[in-house]
């Protein structure tokens, strides 16, 4: 009786185990969208040797704007690079920065910077400045056509500007132009939107005029500006960005499909007329939500072809395997973590506290020892590799060397001998952000100068309600570079509510820096200001994080620069990568 | 019948208006706003005042807090629930697209785990303390301790990484399913087992079923039609609104396998103070649950004669 119910059991037990593998398919689907093979262009002239005849030859591999690829390419239908990105509002780049998205590949900007930090012409023919640095003046292409077949002309670039410093826009990140002349009056609404300093010259010509004289101010004219497709913001509104029949794109690629949650596919533009024809046919973004950490095993299943940003932990996974450390272009990230002190509250506002903390924290071993080696240490407000960077500086270093006798003098001498008497501090960490390097910071304070700190990680939107406030007492703080130049860096700083740092010599000198023409002063007198931000700012300056982007093997034609690096910035890379044969 | 009915649904209303005026003003409580600094990925650039001050009038927001709640609930009734500060979509929208993949991936799971877990639950209790009871023991113990997280992770690294198997998330063809459900049905059979095996374990102890033995009723029926029977009816307490959380969906299945579904949503959202999907999925989830809890009292009703609605046994 009861081994017929122990048979019942079992064949129930075998029998879910069924309805379970009822869910596994038969072969893994395929994750992009393959497109139809488009009609291949007739190939160029292949060097076929004159002695064979008959045609056994394949022929070169077109992509569908007729750019033929090298012998190594593997066949149209796999020329798709797939790489993983967070999902945007919108397709418009110039309405809030970082609220659109997958722009990068379907906006050319006026000009592109290579590997080396060289400009080259894009959506521009040439460009002049004159007015004593303050005008710029850009031809553009003639030929360009949006992905929909209409001209773009000098009208869409004013027209563009205009709607971004339009107060009606409400855009978050209007400050950005500010340099532009009178664009701080017409966001304020003070002035009509036609007073912005952004005129039309003729069809094809148009000039930016800034407030005073920026020579840097070209970084700020290609970081992800761009014409909007005027005739259809008129038709469709701010509508216009959110869904690819009504967005049209100015460069290489056009947006195909966006399915919410999932991807987003490019293929490229058929009226791109422009310069840098890619080679690749094809770009999936595969959409990750917002704070997916599976970078690392996505690309090693091979669900994506590229992924960057890799840095701290998954950094130093990546530099211990092989395989992946040869797929993998290491990089410093221009970005500077440090411990903010508020300067403005007790017990921070003792400059020799400050001092004595800046002393007090070993980078060296931070960065190679706990974290492995996937930092810089940093003594400066700039990253190693940036334009003006000192951190290699010994006078600099000297400033917030590590020194734990120094350390304690100076508590010593501020009225906390051996860091009796001195306030319990709490130590914020932004979302999570630098929590292991954190945790060795605080080991080291408490070890070198006898305090309590304790760790408090609290969420993003709180974290910088209390800093802007000035609230913060002692967090953990970074910042990045948006563009590359010291400026982006240094006129930060100057926000007294954020920062807690008024010094009017510092903000002298940033003013006077910001202008100069001449290179060498110009990195000169930051240094001086960073000089002083060292010595008596609301920073101990910690890391600079190393960063890697890795591609799979069998993605070729990655420009690299002089020094073998992906460089800062690279504008070219989408352009010139393409899927070898694997 | 039908008069308890309404007094609960009326019940149910009440609900609803008392916790979305709690977590309307709570979720306004909260220090920063959608809009304090710049939706970065990068830095915490705080907003010019004259800009944030014209994003809030855009959305509403200068409003008192009381007009923004009346005028939010007007519109929720007609089935407007806004649209998200922070991906610019209809939230009625979202939810439309998003909530059938998290109940495709709940049922699935559901369909695995609820099965398998009954019977691992039945087997250890009808055979205590034997190798079947300690092995699933075993088994119930770790899944059940494991966080979900955990468990997806080694998934992936063993499926999609080492042997190349299974795509490591995503969501679209039908090999996307495996992993997931597989994942979230394995950390739903450990809860389920332990209770069947422990109430299974109460009811075979019973007076009746010693009769029954007595009687000379087989294993298989005293098993089943009379002890668990008897057991399963607090079993429905338990299943229903775990039904409920279910298809709510998973915050770290979704997120570790990229399922374009409604679970993980709640949590950004509170983190980007996204008010209008904080409310509709408060108002969404609080329905759900009273839903659910009606609709467990009234199936205990109709199991347990012994049970009368609204008061007198």
């Amino acid at each position: 009786m009861s081994k017929q119910f122990n048979k019942l059991l079992v064949i129930m037990a075998l029998f879910s185990l069924v309805l379970s593998a009822c869910a596994s398919p038969a072969s893994p689907a395929a994750v992009a969208d393959t497109p139809a093979p488009a009609a291949t262009a007739a190939p160029a002239a292949t060097a076929a040797p004159a002695a064979i005849a008959a045609p056994t030859e394949v022929p070169a591999v077109t992509n569908d704007l007729g750019v033929e690829l090298a012998e190594d390419a593997a066949p149209l239908d796999q020329q798709n690079l797939r790489f993983a990105g967070i999902e945007g509002k919108h397709f418009d780049t110039m309405r809030a920065e970082y609220e659109g998205f997958a722009y990068e590949s379907t906006i050319e900007t006026l000009a592109m910077m290579d590997a080396d930090g060289v400009w080259h012409p894009a959506a521009a023919d040439s460009w002049e400045v004159s007015d004593g640095g303050r005008t710029w003046t850009f031809k553009l292409r003639q030929d360009a056509k949006w992905s929909d077949g209409t001209p773009i002309t000098a009208e869409d670039w004013v027209y563009s500007y205009q709607r971004y410093a339009d107060p009606a826009m409400a855009n978050g990140y209007a400050f950005f132009i500010f340099d532009i002349e009178n664009a701080e009056a017409v966001n304020k609404g003070e002035m009509p939107l036609d007073k912005l300093g952004v005129k039309k010259i003729d069809d094809y010509t148009f000039s930016v005029t800034t407030k005073v004289s920026l020579p840097y101010y070209m970084f700020n004219l290609n970081w992800h500006v761009a014409p909007v497709p005027k005739h259809m913001v008129e038709k469709h509104g701010n509508a216009w960005a959110d869904s690819p029949e009504t967005a049209p794109s100015s460069g290489p690629f056009m947006i195909k499909e966006w399915n919410r949650g999932n991807n987003v596919i490019f293929t490229l533009n058929p009226f791109y007329t422009g310069r840098w024809k890619p080679k690749i046919n094809q770009m999936t973004q595969v959409i990750i939500p917002q704070g997916f950490d599976q970078m690392l095993e996505m690309y090693q299943a091979g669900d994506v072809d590229t992924i960057g940003g890799i840095r701290g932990d998954q950094l130093a996974q990546v530099l211990a395997f092989p395989s992946l450390r040869s797929q993998s272009y290491v990089s410093t990230d221009p970005r500077t973590a440090y411990l903010y002190m508020n300067m403005g509250k007790a017990p921070f506002d003792n400059l020799k506290v400050r001092q004595a903390f800046m002393h007090s924290v070993d980078r060296e071993s931070l960065c190679n020892g706990v974290m492995r080696g996937t930092c810089i240490p940093g003594y400066g407000l700039l990253p190693t590799d940036f334009p003006c960077t000192n951190n290699d500086n010994e006078a600099l270093r000297a400033v917030q060397s590590f020194d734990p006798a120094m350390a304690k003098k100076l508590m010593e001498e501020a009225g906390y001998p051996g860091g009796v008497g001195f306030p319990e501090l709490v130590l914020n960490t932004r979302a999570g952000e630098f929590a292991r390097e954190a945790e060795a910071v605080q080991k080291m304070l408490i070890e070198n100068l006898g305090i309590t700190v304790t760790i408090q990680d609290i969420e993003r939107a709180t974290y910088s309600d209390l800093r802007s406030q000035g609230k913060l007492i002692f967090g953990f703080g970074r910042w990045g570079a948006d563009f590359i130049d010291p400026s982006n860096f240094f006129d930060w700083w100057d926000d007294p509510d954020f920062n807690s740092f008024v010094n009017p010599e510092f903000t002298r000198l940033i003013d006077e820096a910001r202008p100069m023409t001449d290179a060498v002063k110009r990195c000169e007198t930051y240094r001086q200001a960073e000089m002083i931000l060292a010595s008596e700012g609301p920073a101990t300056f910690l890391l600079y994080p190393k960063i890697a982007n890795l591609y799979k093997a069998y993605i070729k034609g990655i420009p690299l620069s002089e020094t073998g690096t992906l460089g800062n910035r690279n504008d070219f890379l989408g352009r010139s990568i393409y899927v070898t044969q694997h | 019948m039908a008069r308890y009915v309404l007094g609960r649904v009326v019940g149910m209303i009440g609900v609803l208006c008392g916790v979305s005026i709690l977590i309307f003003f709570l979720i306004h409580a909260i220090p920063g706003g959608p809009f304090d600094n710049v939706p970065a990925t990068k830095n915490d650039r705080p907003v010019p005042e004259h800009i944030r001050a014209a994003l809030l009038e855009k959305y509403g927001l200068d409003q008192p807090l009381y007009v923004q709640y009346v005028r939010y609930m007007g519109n929720a009734l007609r089935g407007d629930f806004g649209v998200s500060f922070h991906t610019g979509e209809d939230v009625a929208k979202f939810i439309a697209r998003s909530w059938p993949v998290t109940i495709q991936l709940g049922l699935m799971s559901i369909m695995i785990s609820w099965p398998l877990g009954l019977i691992l639950g039945l087997l250890a209790a009808v055979r205590p303390n034997t190798w079947v009871d300690y092995l699933t023991s075993v088994f119930v113990v770790t899944t059940f301790v494991t966080p979900t997280f955990v468990i997806a992770i080694m998934a992936i690294v063993l499926f999609a990484v080492k042997l190349q198997w299974l795509p490591s998330g995503g969501w679209g063809a039908p090999s996307h399913l495996v992993l997931p459900v597989t994942v979230y049905a394995i950390t739903g059979i450990g809860g389920l087992a332990r209770w069947v095996r422990s109430n299974m374990v109460d009811a075979l102890r019973a007076e009746y079923v010693r009769t029954a033995w007595a009687k000379g009723l087989t294993e298989r029926v005293i098993v089943l039609r009379h002890a668990f029977k008897n057991a399963s009816v607090p079993l429905i307490t338990v299943l229903t609104p775990a039904l409920v959380n279910i298809l709510l969906g998973s915050f770290f299945v979704e997120l570790i396998f990229r399922i374009p579904g409604m679970g993980g949503v709640t949590t950004t959202a509170i983190y980007n103070r996204d008010y209008p999907v904080i409310m509709a999925m408060i108002l969404l989830w609080t329905f759900a649950i009273t839903v659910a809890y009606l609709v467990t009292d009234l199936l205990y009703a109709w199991v347990d004669p012994r049970v009368r609605l609204g008061g007198k046994v």
